[in-house]
């Protein structure tokens, strides 16, 4: 089975609360020790997607579809795997390092608490702590385990989580939003972390993000997410170049870049929606400027045009 | 000669012993955009508060339309708010939840006696109609409206009174990139059609590119680069503003270079004549 290869396989996933849906029919996956960007705007499922990853659905929410993490069934595993799976294979690193570490533990207690569940003896987690803040660039990494998470900064203390998620070395790396609360210049340090870690451990990275540029930069592969949905897959070299589906395209247009010529921006007309609010058919037809009438009778399935996977019935026209 | 709107001197601002602000000048021509680029503790939002009155400089001068800005009585830092006005990131904090936001960007008209009655309503509306508002959202509350939204509410409130400068602390920071887009393209209008001047605070050095003609660069409280926004994008002279913007995600972007560029410049002492302490945590 091609699945047991992946770090993450999810297919057709569809999630919904109540009468409220969230997903549909997301189709994502990361293979070992790739790189691949999830992007949208608020609203567009990214982060929902990735947590699902873990198991973490909100309450009350009916899943439909796979997801496959290391083999491993999420949506139908009881909680004694899905608590083995959080512990060993699958880690995740959130956008504020200080709402994920206990400000009242010591960053070596937090660095050694999973090598330790593992059955590490604690001589052994230490050394190993002490390695991973070395690899991490911090200084004085025998200090830093005595220290507290507030005598750290952000950037800093960012690192150390990105440690403490490598120390098991998972085989997935779901990443959401880690660098957006950082300085840009220590944005550039941590994601040249983040991937210099993750080919070193050959840990898959799901890297969850708004920022295009970003997103294209880092990763192989990259899906665009509009209201639930994915709505182009391709890779991230290809991206800028060439985009497939008209919210990629407009989605760029709206970005001011400081690289090549000073160019105007295009604004795009309405406001990013969630699936619940989203207009039948395609869900950007209302803010679409390629929209016709048979956008809204149905979902556009995704089909390959150039070297993209898109979800539109006219791709066409956005990249010839 | 035109007059400059906005004349900057000497800014120092210090918090007990750490230097915020040191030794800040710029001068702001009406109708011109000025942005002023850094990191988190550069200075530049400390430098913003200074402009629009909310914290006080410990030495140098601001004048806005040839006043110059003191903030010692009530009346005093009324007629100020009409020639400056802010604008900041999270528009929610500044309005009052319980009032629509047309009642919100009556305010200040009705404060300042511009207009009452049924003036006072074909302003507002004019106001909603000029950064796209419908009336329906004039008739919400600030927690109905997205955050684009209630952007667009803060600055037609601040339009309202007619200042001579607007100063934009990260206003687009936290807008989705369609949004966003929406109100730089708004501000771009607003400034051609009526002449006003902008001071937009941003770490982001597109945005800048995209909304100012000039800029400065600051870090650790100092100018560190000044001049037309094209040429320091296109050549810039300092260490750090190159390190700025080698640390923006491009194809084919060198992370080991930006991680080196920036352990040089931290190492290296501040260039001869500057005395400046910081007060840097040990572990950034």
């Amino acid at each position: 089975m091609p699945e047991d290869h992946d770090a993450l396989a999810i297919a057709d996933l569809s999630l919904a609360v109540g009468a409220t849906p969230l997903l549909a029919d997301v189709t994502v996956r990361v293979g070992r020790g790739e790189t691949v960007g999830l992007v949208g705007e608020s609203g567009s499922g990214k982060s929902l997607t990735a947590r699902t990853a873990l198991g973490m659905r909100p309450r009350g929410a009916r899943a439909t579809g796979s997801v496959t993490v290391a083999g491993v069934d999420v949506l139908t595993a009881g909680r004694r795997t899905l608590r083995d799976l959080r512990r060993t294979r699958v880690s995740m690193v959130f956008q504020d390092p200080r709402a994920s570490i206990n400000p009242v533990r010591r960053v070596g207690d937090y660095l050694t608490e999973g090598l330790r569940a593992r059955g590490v003896p604690a001589r052994e987690a230490t050394e190993r702590a002490l390695d991973l803040l070395g690899q991490v660039g911090i200084r004085d990494p025998r200090g830093a385990l005595r220290r507290f998470p507030h005598e750290f900064s952000g950037g800093m203390l960012q690192r150390v989580v990105i440690a403490g998620a490598l120390s098991t070395e998972p085989d997935l790396l779901l990443a959401d939003e880690p660098t957006t609360a950082l300085d840009v210049t220590t944005q550039a340090e941590v994601v040249g972390l983040l991937r210099t870690m993750q080919r070193a451990h050959g840990t898959g990275m799901l890297f969850v993000t708004h920022d295009l540029d970003l997103a294209a930069a880092l990763c192989d592969r990259v899906y665009v997410m509009y209201a639930g949905r994915i709505v182009e897959e391709a890779a991230g070299s290809s991206l800028f170049a060439a985009p497939a589906h008209p919210y990629t395209r407009a989605l760029l247009e709206a970005s001011p870049s400081v690289h090549g010529d000073r160019v105007a921006i295009k604004a795009v007309r309405g406001r990013p929606r969630a699936l619940a609010e989203a207009p039948s058919g395609c869900a950007f037809r209302d803010r679409c400027p390629l929209a016709g009438d048979d956008c809204a009778e149905t979902v556009p399935a995704p089909r390959a045009h150039g070297t993209s996977r898109v979800a539109c019935l006219r791709p066409e026209q956005v990249t010839p | 000669m035109t007059e400059p709107v906005l004349e900057v001197t000497s800014l120092v601002k210090r918090f007990g012993t750490f230097t915020a602000v040191d030794d800040v000048s710029f001068t702001l021509m009406p109708g011109a955009s000025l942005g002023i680029v850094g990191e988190s503790g550069s200075g530049k939002t400390t430098t913003a508060r200074i402009l629009a009155g909310l914290e006080r400089p410990t030495s140098g001068t601001v004048r806005i339309a040839g006043h110059a800005v003191t903030g010692a009585s009530r009346r005093e830092r009324r007629r100020q708010a009409r020639r400056l006005q802010m604008i900041f990131q999270d528009p929610y904090g500044s309005f009052d939840p319980r009032r629509t936001v047309a009642e919100s960007i009556a305010e200040p008209l009705r404060l300042h006696g511009l207009c009452s009655g049924a003036d006072l309503r074909a302003r507002v509306d004019e106001l909603l109609d000029q950064v796209g508002l419908s009336g329906r959202a004039g008739r919400s509350l600030p927690r109905d409206l997205s955050g684009g939204q209630r952007q667009r509410a803060a600055i037609a409130r601040a339009l309202g009174i007619a200042p001579r400068v607007l100063v934009l602390d990260e206003a687009v920071a936290a807008l989705d990139v369609s949004i966003q887009a929406q109100i730089l393209t708004l501000l771009d209008e607003l400034r051609r059609d009526t002449g006003i001047s902008y001071v937009f605070v941003s770490h982001d050095l597109a945005v800048v590119r995209y909304i100012t003609d000039t800029a400065i660069v600051m870090r650790h409280g100092r100018v560190v680069e000044r001049g037309e926004t094209e040429r320091i994008l296109r050549s810039p002279r300092h260490p750090y503003t190159r390190l700025l913007l080698d640390s923006i995600p491009s194809p084919g972007w060198d992370l080991d270079r930006v991680a080196r560029a920036r352990r040089a410049l931290d190492a290296s002492p501040e260039p001869a004549g500057h005395s400046h302490q910081t007060t840097e945590n040990t572990t950034c």
